[in-house]
């Protein structure tokens, strides 16, 4: 559709443009979701949500240059609301997956290993979580990760610490917790 | 010894294959949409424009309205039954309670019991109130909004609603939100919104998809008209009171949080404070300060905090990043500030802030 008859209007163009981006992130961001959600309908709200909030905010992305980067911390943020949510609370007391079922994973070599990383991210607090997720899946450093997250790289390392620490708990019920500080930032 | 019993570079390289696997795994159909994004991004974009005007007016509106209050199933006071009376004198000396009792239920379904009171900046207050072993999965919530809240309209956060006419509450109309193929919310939630007449929106959210369709419909509706909104709310009682928190700093959420199964501790309290731009909660800019305090239980910490110490009883735990932690005076100044109250509710205060 053209407005002057040389191409696409600006509002137009940005349409386009934010339909190109929907199209080949869409799938990234609604995995990262999964990770921090443990589920795909509420990974599927989560990524259309931070979508949403990017179109709002379409016309003003024109100079930034790391729009992932941008959808990742809208994202992340999005995420971090909903935790504190009173209904999250709730969910996480039937188990934050409660009464959605398995997901639907195929049977494969790993699958108890994938189920159990899977309720195991689930017992981290949801900035731990972010934190985890950000670090070892975005493969951010621990500088772009304080970016997201808008706090110190020292809070990184100790979430991270913490985190991995947990997991290993989780994962490894004999295992002993390990020292990992605090008070970094 | 399994693979993740192993040195943290081991961990680290076992967690970043794991989360691959874990994302990779085939997954449902994705439901997310570029031109439902647009459609909704258009009228969030209306709605700004219009609200421009009256912003100010309203959230001053919505901080003096207050929160949530959680009452039992016989229609009095059960949240209140172990906290004491809130402090007459708190807004006349100045000093403040973050949350405050706007609502109360008058009737809950047997076995379900006060869990939440909670007030965010970007979704009003709100409460829930969880089933006891008695009565697995089903929940309430109920929130309070702003006077900018459109009934009929998702939220961002779940862009997938859709609203269809509801049946009259308090004699006013209502919407059920349900999803695209106008079955109960993520197969099992059901969500009633309806406008006060004064203007703020309204919600029930139940949880009860072991209920059936037709009773837990039924059961949100009685929730519903049985609510009760106080026209001079108190303020909860807490644990802890803070001084000095600089002038910019302010509240990002606050919750009470009790009988709830997966807390793991009798009640949690939790509190978060920023410098940033009030009107733009999506960024991070300005940072964070929060605190939790809970029941000091041995060996299980509580998790999530920078700095954690053990006072009367209690866990304190503080975390923070950007300018708002250096306001403070750093995760030990932000400490300082925090006076717990012990675990006697007969103790705490709704001259919170101070």
């Amino acid at each position: 559709m053209t407005a002057t008859g040389f191409g696409p209007s600006l509002a137009g163009r940005r349409d386009e443009e934010f339909a190109e981006f929907v199209s080949t992130r869409s799938g990234w961001l609604r995995k990262v979701a999964y990770l921090l959600t443990g589920d795909w309908h509420r990974a599927d709200d989560l990524a259309q949500a931070t979508v949403t909030k990017l179109y709002v905010r379409w016309h003003r992305l024109g100079g930034v240059e790391n729009v992932d980067g941008y959808a990742r911390q809208t994202l992340v943020n999005s995420f971090l609301a909903e935790r504190r949510s009173p209904w999250a609370r709730v969910l996480l007391g039937r188990g934050e997956n409660g009464g959605d079922g398995p997901p639907p994973v195929v049977p494969q070599p790993d699958l108890d290993a994938v189920l159990d990383l899977r309720r195991a991210l689930a017992e981290l607090p949801p900035r731990q979580r972010a934190t985890v997720v950000l670090r070892y899946f975005c493969d951010l450093t621990v500088e772009q990760t304080a970016e997201t997250l808008g706090c110190t790289p020292g809070t990184v390392k100790s979430q991270t610490a913490r985190g991995l620490d947990a997991l290993r708990r989780v994962l490894t019920p004999d295992s002993e917790p390990t020292a990992t500080g605090g008070g970094t930032s | 010894m399994n693979d993740w019993d192993t040195d943290t570079a081991g961990l680290e390289a076992r967690l970043a294959e794991g989360l691959l696997a874990l994302a990779d795994a085939p997954a449902p159909c994705s439901g997310v949409d570029a031109a439902r994004a647009r459609a909704q991004g258009l009228r969030v974009l209306r709605r700004r424009r219009i609200a421009l005007g009256a912003t100010a007016a309203a959230v001053a509106s919505a901080v003096a309205l207050g929160g949530v209050a959680l009452a039992g199933t016989t229609g009095s006071a059960h949240g209140k039954a172990d906290q004491p009376a809130a402090s007459a004198t708190a807004k006349a000396s100045g000093r403040h309670d973050p949350l405050t009792q706007g609502v109360e239920f008058g009737w809950l379904p047997a076995g379900i019991q006060q869990g939440t009171i909670q007030d965010t900046e970007w979704d009003g207050q709100a409460f829930t109130a969880a089933g006891s072993a008695s009565t697995p999965g089903v929940m309430a919530s109920v929130q309070l909004k702003g006077h900018d809240f459109v009934v009929d309209t998702p939220s961002p956060i779940h862009p997938a609603m859709h609203a269809v006419p509801g049946p009259l509450v308090h004699g006013r109309p209502s919407h059920w939100m349900v999803d695209q193929g106008g079955r109960s919310y993520h197969g099992g939630e059901y969500i009633l919104r309806w406008y006060l007449p004064d203007g703020r929106g309204a919600q029930v959210l139940l949880a009860g998809a072991k209920l059936g369709e037709a009773t837990a419909r039924a059961t949100a509706l009685r929730v519903a008209e049985n609510l009760r909104f106080p026209a001079a709310p108190e303020g909860t009682p807490l644990p802890y009171y803070v001084t000095g928190l600089p002038a910019g700093e302010h509240l990002v959420s606050v919750s009470f949080v009790q009988h709830t199964a997966g807390l793991g501790r009798p009640w949690q309290v939790s509190a978060a404070y920023t410098t940033r731009n009030a009107a733009d909660w999506q960024s991070t800019a300005g940072g964070e300060i929060d605190w939790q305090i809970a029941p000091h239980v041995a060996g299980k910490p509580l998790m999530g905090g920078d700095r954690c110490v053990t006072r009367d009883g209690l866990d304190l735990c503080v975390e923070g990043g950007g300018p708002a932690l250096e306001a403070v005076g750093g995760l030990d100044g932000l400490l300082n500030k925090i006076t717990v109250l012990g675990t006697d509710p007969a103790h705490w205060t709704t001259e919170v802030n101070r």
